[in-house]
């Protein structure tokens, strides 16, 4: 058996947790590295699942559990893997834990509320501030404050000093002087599984999103639909919080273009299915209307396609929307484009346009520390010795599939702690 | 679609329109940015989306009656915008020069103007005009000062060239491509109204006040200015339009002093002496600053012009060879060169012959073609502007996706 073999895995979403406690249940030993706070990563942000429309806290939870029971799981939060040196079987791999200058030893998230410092809520995308000293979603786990240590600096000596002097009677420790630890480790394979970033909406510079409050990315849909999002669940436009009506989505934005993203990131077109049902969820008078080069509904979401396009208030229009403008009084958003089976320009008001923007792998932006890995073109891991992709390291793919990917590439790491 | 359509595809002409240009045209996925990019594009069936298919489909029917190919500058913004590369831009050119060939009488000059391969011989034949015209003068150089027309035949021979024979072949030339043209052009028109129904209600308006409707946005550039991506065209485009009209009144003018009233060229009273020089001159210069902006943005910036093909390349040699060597002429004259003069005086009215000859067949005919299809589009008012619907609620079986 494995035995005392350790596998690394980098990245804490769906698909490095899942790897994690594949290769944990098998019998090794894991070290899962994960950059932000809290695991979960992107699913963590979702609202619901295609197709089956659940949400994703379950799933979660129950690999969540699945950590805490096994010891042989070691989890470093807002950690990095710095390098990774060594071949197949034998590698050393430096990582970088960054503190969360926080210490809550009466396990409450009270000090949170009086927190004199607020940043922009990056779960949310942006969306809502949060304070500098929170907890980074209700579900987090691990279930700890974390602090921005900038932020807390910003604020003025003795409103800071009251602030952590109330807090230390409470029983929690800020320590804005806490030291990032570096240390190595011994393991015999690697599984990078650092996922997935939406592509930068701002780039499409024809598609207003930056410029016009009421053109929002898709991921940010995804939080605005949700219970604990910037708006509690109401899908309500930013700009004046009036309720959405009359919603665009706007299919393949820098997806499939030379331009942009070249490839299909295959998950959007059922994103954008599956959010036109939380609009008409959460508002059955509202309309949803799809703009699409072509639906790709793949394998059997056929179904849930089938399912979406027969409601009445949910339209599709083939023909991708190139520009889009602002109504400056109303806020309404223009979208303009060709109906390509009419062969009319459509020109059309709407609420809110959701741009379906496409996944760029992480490893386009931040490589992997170490010699000797292949990407595509893209950005893609296409090397599969000794470091291997899971999920959307690997290609563009659903979270199904990358729980099939991220326990074939478990499967894999176990390979290489036998040294075969 | 009202009637039913049965694609008949030519894939020869698909190949064809690769040849001449379109060479990315089979990369297009139909996604209609292009439509949207172009800021001239009619609302009701904008361009060239539509062209993109029907060139990937061989429809060539369809392509060689569309009006709307001429309805586009080529300033390439659906070229720049294009999210696969499918150069739309280009593929639309190509097509244009599929319909000069295809509507060209006789068909032959045709192929002779629009094939590389043929390049020897279509500049061979007004080399050899020329040479005639040389030999039917006498060989050598007059005595004394530049005098370009004689009008006696050696051996007393008192200028360079025999003047009525000059008369006669340039102006067989001009009648040929002007009556050639004028029936492509008629032939045309009629294609489109044969392969284009009016829209319902519609009622067409006569050609005339058509054409006047066309020529008050052509004559100004007007539409040209709303390009995007290869803005600087318009400019260089309406220096050299306007460059060539002045040329050609300067030279229908000079024409008929000479020959109808017998007064004295203007080169032989020097430089800017009389306002016929100063437009020609004026002239001249905006033509060759036109051209030359062309000629280096296509070299330069081939992403933002498109590309280049043949030809392209035979209209820019005879057009910026036309105004060069008059130029040249001119300061050779002026410098006091004389043999040097009447050398590149030769070599222009070589070039002036190839663009006269092949007027309508070269991608100087986009002048004709261009013209009439922009006349169609108005007399049956393809410029429709769709206005923005607020709240927009379909009708029932109108927009939920088809099948």
């Amino acid at each position: 058996m494995a035995g005392e073999k350790t596998v690394l895995v980098v990245g804490g979403g769906i698909s490095g947790i899942t790897a994690a406690v594949e290769a944990a249940e098998a019998g090794c030993k894991v070290i899962l590295v994960e950059k932000q706070p809290y695991l979960g990563g992107r699913v963590a942000r979702m609202n619901k699942y295609f197709p089956k429309l659940c949400p994703p806290t379950c799933g979660l939870e129950i690999n969540f559990k699945r950590i805490r029971k096994n010891p042989d799981i070691t989890v470093y939060t807002l950690a990095n893997v710095e390098s990774v040196s060594g071949s197949s079987g034998a590698y050393t791999a430096t990582i970088k834990i960054n503190p969360r200058y926080v210490e809550d030893h009466a396990a409450t998230s009270k000090c949170v509320d009086d927190c004199p410092a607020d940043i922009s809520n990056e779960f949310n995308y942006g969306m809502d501030k949060c304070k500098a000293v929170r907890l980074p979603y209700e579900m987090a786990f691990p279930m700890s404050l974390v602090a921005d240590a900038e932020a807390l600096r910003a604020v003025n000596g003795s409103e800071l000093g009251a602030f952590m002097d109330s807090c230390e009677s409470r029983g929690i420790r800020i320590d804005l002087h806490a030291q990032p630890e570096t240390f190595k480790v011994d393991v015999s394979s690697v599984i990078w599984a650092t996922g997935w970033v939406p592509y930068d909406a701002t780039k499409l510079d024809k598609l207003g999103f930056g410029k016009f409050a009421n053109v929002i990315t898709n991921v940010m849909m995804e939080r605005l639909a949700n219970v604990g999002g910037p708006t509690a669940g109401h899908i309500v436009r930013p700009s004046d919080g009036k309720k959405v009506n009359n919603l665009a989505f706007v299919q393949c934005a820098g997806s499939r273009d030379e331009n942009h993203l070249p490839y299909c990131s295959s998950i959007c077109c059922l994103a954008s299915l599956k959010q036109a049902t939380y609009l008409r969820d959460y508002n059955p008078e509202a309309q949803a209307h799809i703009f699409y080069i072509d639906l790709r509904a793949y394998g059997r979401f056929e179904y849930f396609f089938d399912r979406v396009r027969n409601d009445e208030k949910i339209l599709l229009t083939k023909g991708k929307i190139v520009n889009i403008f602002e109504d400056p009084v109303t806020k309404d958003v223009i979208v303009e484009g060709e109906d390509i089976m009419s062969g009319e320009k459509i020109r059309r008001a709407f609420d809110m346009v959701v741009l379906a923007t496409g996944m760029q792998p992480t490893t386009s932006i931040d490589k992997i520390p170490t010699a000797g890995v292949e990407y595509d073109e893209f950005g893609f891991l296409v090397s599969d010795q000794g470091i291997h992709a899971a999920g959307v390291t690997k290609r563009p793919m659903d979270v199904g599939t990358c729980l099939q990917d991220a326990t074939g590439a478990a499967l894999k790491a176990l390979q290489d702690t036998l040294g075969r | 679609m009202a009637k039913e359509f049965v694609a008949e595809p030519d894939l020869q002409f698909t190949k064809d329109l690769i040849a001449a240009g379109g060479t990315d045209l089979k990369k297009c996925y139909q996604c209609a940015t292009c439509s949207v990019a172009c800021r001239i594009a009619p609302d009701n069936n904008p361009y060239p989306r539509k062209e993109m298919i029907w060139a990937q489909w061989g429809l060539k029917n369809k392509l060689i009656n569309d009006p709307d190919i001429w309805l586009c500058h080529q300033c390439n913004d659906c070229s720049t915008q294009c999210p696969r590369g499918a150069n739309p831009g280009d593929t639309l050119k190509a097509i244009r020069k599929m319909v000069v060939q295809e509507n060209s009488r006789p068909a032959f000059l045709g192929k002779l103007v629009g094939e590389k391969s043929m390049f020897v011989l279509a500049t061979g034949i007004p080399v050899i005009l020329v040479g005639l015209l040389l030999y039917v003068s006498g060989w050598s150089f007059p005595e004394g000062p530049v005098t370009y027309s004689a009008h006696h035949l050696p051996p007393k021979k008192d200028g360079f060239i025999f003047t009525p024979a000059l008369q006669v072949l340039f102006t067989g030339a001009l009648l040929f491509a002007v009556i050639s043209l004028f029936l492509s052009l008629k032939a045309y028109w009629q294609n489109l109204n044969d392969n284009n129904p009016v829209p319902a209600g519609r009622q067409q308006k006569p050609f005339v006040p058509s054409l006047v409707e066309a020529l008050s946005e052509i004559l100004p550039h007007s539409t040209f200015k709303d390009c995007e991506a290869n803005n600087i065209r318009y400019s260089s485009h309406l220096l050299a339009f306007w460059g060539m009209i002045g040329l050609a009144v300067t030279t229908g003018i000079v024409a008929f002093n000479v020959d109808i009233l017998g007064i004295l060229p203007p080169s032989l009273n020097g430089p800017g002496t009389v306002p016929i020089k100063i437009l020609g001159n004026v002239s001249a210069v905006a033509f060759i600053i036109g051209l030359g902006i062309m000629l280096m943005r296509r070299l330069t910036a081939p992403d933002q012009t498109g590309g280049s093909s043949y030809f392209d390349w035979f209209f820019i040699y005879t057009i910026l060879g036309t105004g060069l060597t008059g130029l040249l002429t001119e300061l050779f004259r002026w410098s006091g060169i004389i043999g040097g003069t009447y050398v590149v005086y030769t070599i222009h009215l070589i070039f002036v012959m190839t663009l006269l000859l092949y007027l309508p067949f070269s991608k100087f005919a986009h002048i004709g073609y261009r013209t009439v299809a922009i006349a169609w589009s108005k007399s049956v008012g393809r410029n429709l502007k769709t206005t923005v619907r607020p709240n927009y609620v379909p009708s029932a079986s109108a927009e939920t996706a088809a099948e």
